[in-house]
């Protein structure tokens, strides 16, 4: 009904009753009409009322019914009741007229500013949200590694994420295993200094013991590794496995690499993974898991060669592995994490 | 030079195409589009004076082409010449070039996601090239990326060839 300027001023002319000449009966004249009307019924006494009172009869009334007249007659013949004189009307006129102008104004306007103001809002503050995930990101990711420009071109926001959630989780991990490989002033590493668990294993005829502390999972070498050129002599391959590509250390080689015996690489039947770091132990056997005293344990005081070797256990007469320690050497040494290249 | 992209590859995370092929029992991958063509082994003469990753030249069409030992770039030990042996003729940093692999395998899908970054533990030169890992058909995919195969160098010692 608005839509139109011709619908508009009908809607206020019906609202306010118009008064030009000719127009069609309008709603407070019948108002004043049904008023009189109303009054003359309420004058005239009713059936009931006669036959209750006993009282004599007054003398009936006489109805006075005044048949529709005209307009302009009957605006002759009544005043118009208080608030509805012709100075009124034309000033409720006058504000309906203003009231429509007002109207049409707010309907002419574009919606579509309202959105833009609305959008432009949004997109400022989604432009937000992405500058501070961009820098986030950007702070965590160094330079960029060995990467396809093709895949970079494809899909450059994937690419970066990924590389910065690798390298987060790197850095994370290198973080958590310094604070683990501290050593206390006792001559203890942190995570030794009330009794602690340990697994024994086999290497290459070498008993080995390592904490449980840090420790993931142990796996067979079923599958076999994937041999990437390139890489130290210490490193034996990938294994794919459920928790995902773990990087083979040959122990034997790390740890000994005086007494290393090549047979290892077929002897070699497990590895054990590190905790929170995609390196693994090849190990030939591995035993059931021990508690053991520190007190029982010969710890070195001089670890500035092969930080990794904590001490030996007596009773077992064994080298114990400083996991933690291991695993921060080798989060270093891994440029594919850390480093740019 | 980008990979070829499937359809509902999203930007978000695009399905790469890889040519993979057999080198010393490993399977490698490179960019389909820069793969030009596979031939079967054929004669390749050797250039005195070449570098040592060079095997030779061979015809192709009228065209000379420098054919790269892929195994002695890598680092891996001499193979020998089987019927399974082919040459890969590639194009990398605007440069033709051969190289010589055990078999060719096929063409596979990967999705960005996929693709891991490799380990680098060592000092070898021979490591930069590699792109990253990828676990497919229970195997791991090595990623060569050939643009970084050669030096600016080598690539201009190659032209000489």
């Amino acid at each position: 009904m608005l839509a139109n300027d011709k619908g508009l001023r009908d809607y206020f002319d019906e609202l306010l009753c118009d008064l030009s000449p000719g127009s069609s009966e309008n709603a407070l004249e019948e108002t004043t009409q049904e008023t009189t009307e109303e009054t003359t019924e309420e004058t005239r006494p009713g059936p009931q009322s006669r036959e209750r009172d006993d009282s004599p009869e007054p003398a009936p009334d006489v109805a006075v019914s005044v048949p529709p007249q005209p307009t302009a007659q009957r605006s002759q013949s009544k005043a118009p009741p208080k608030g509805f004189s012709l100075k009124d009307k034309r000033q409720n006129k006058q504000l309906a007229d203003k009231q429509k102008e007002q109207l049409q104004a707010l309907l002419s306007k574009p919606i579509v500013g309202i959105a833009s103001a609305l959008e432009t809002k949004a997109i400022d503050a989604a432009a937000d949200r992405k500058k501070l995930t961009t820098e986030a990101l950007a702070k965590q990711i160094n330079k960029a590694p060995i990467a396809d420009i093709s895949a970079k071109q494809a899909a450059p926001e994937l690419h970066e994420q990924q590389l910065g959630i690798s390298r987060a989780e790197a850095q994370l991990a290198d973080q958590a295993y310094k604070a683990a490989s501290t050593w206390c002033e006792n001559g203890r590493p942190e995570w030794a200094q009330e009794h602690f668990e340990a697994l024994l294993f086999e290497v290459s005829g070498l008993k080995l013991a390592v904490p449980l502390v840090a420790l993931g999972q142990i796996l067979p070498m079923e599958q076999g590794l994937t041999h990437i050129f390139g890489q130290s002599s210490w490193f034996m391959g990938v294994l794919a496995s459920p928790f995902g590509n773990l990087r083979v250390v040959n122990t034997a080689l790390f740890v000994m690499p005086e007494r290393y015996d090549e047979s290892f690489l077929d002897s070699a039947a497990y590895v054990i993974s590190v905790h929170g770091v995609p390196w693994a132990l090849a190990v030939d056997s591995v035993t059931q898991p021990i508690k053991l005293d520190p007190n029982e344990i010969n710890w070195r005081s001089e670890r500035s060669k092969r930080p990794w070797l904590a001490g030996t256990v007596k009773s077992a007469m064994c080298a114990l592995i400083d996991i933690p320690t291991m695993a921060e050497l080798l989060i270093e040494s891994d440029a594919g994490l850390n480093n740019a290249k | 030079m980008t990979a070829t992209l499937s359809k509902d590859s999203v930007s978000e995370d695009p399905v790469l195409q890889w040519v993979t092929f057999k080198l010393a029992g490993e399977t490698y991958g490179v960019n389909v589009m820069q793969v030009q063509e596979v031939l079967r082994y054929t004669e390749i003469a050797p250039v005195p004076g070449a570098p040592p990753y060079v095997m030779g030249i061979v015809n192709l069409r009228g065209n000379v082409v420098t054919v790269i030992d892929a195994r002695f770039r890598f680092g891996l030990q001499p193979g020998e010449i089987s019927e399974n042996t082919r040459i890969v003729i590639l194009e990398a940093e605007a440069h033709v070039v051969g190289i010589l692999v055990d078999s060719v395998a096929e063409v596979v899908y990967l999705k960005q996601s996929e693709i891991e970054t490799a380990p680098n533990v060592g000092n070898e030169e021979s490591a930069r090239f590699i792109q990253g890992v990828c676990h497919k058909n229970d195997e791991l995919l090595i990623l060569i990326e050939l643009d970084k195969l050669l030096t600016d160098d080598e690539w201009a010692e190659l032209e000489a060839v």
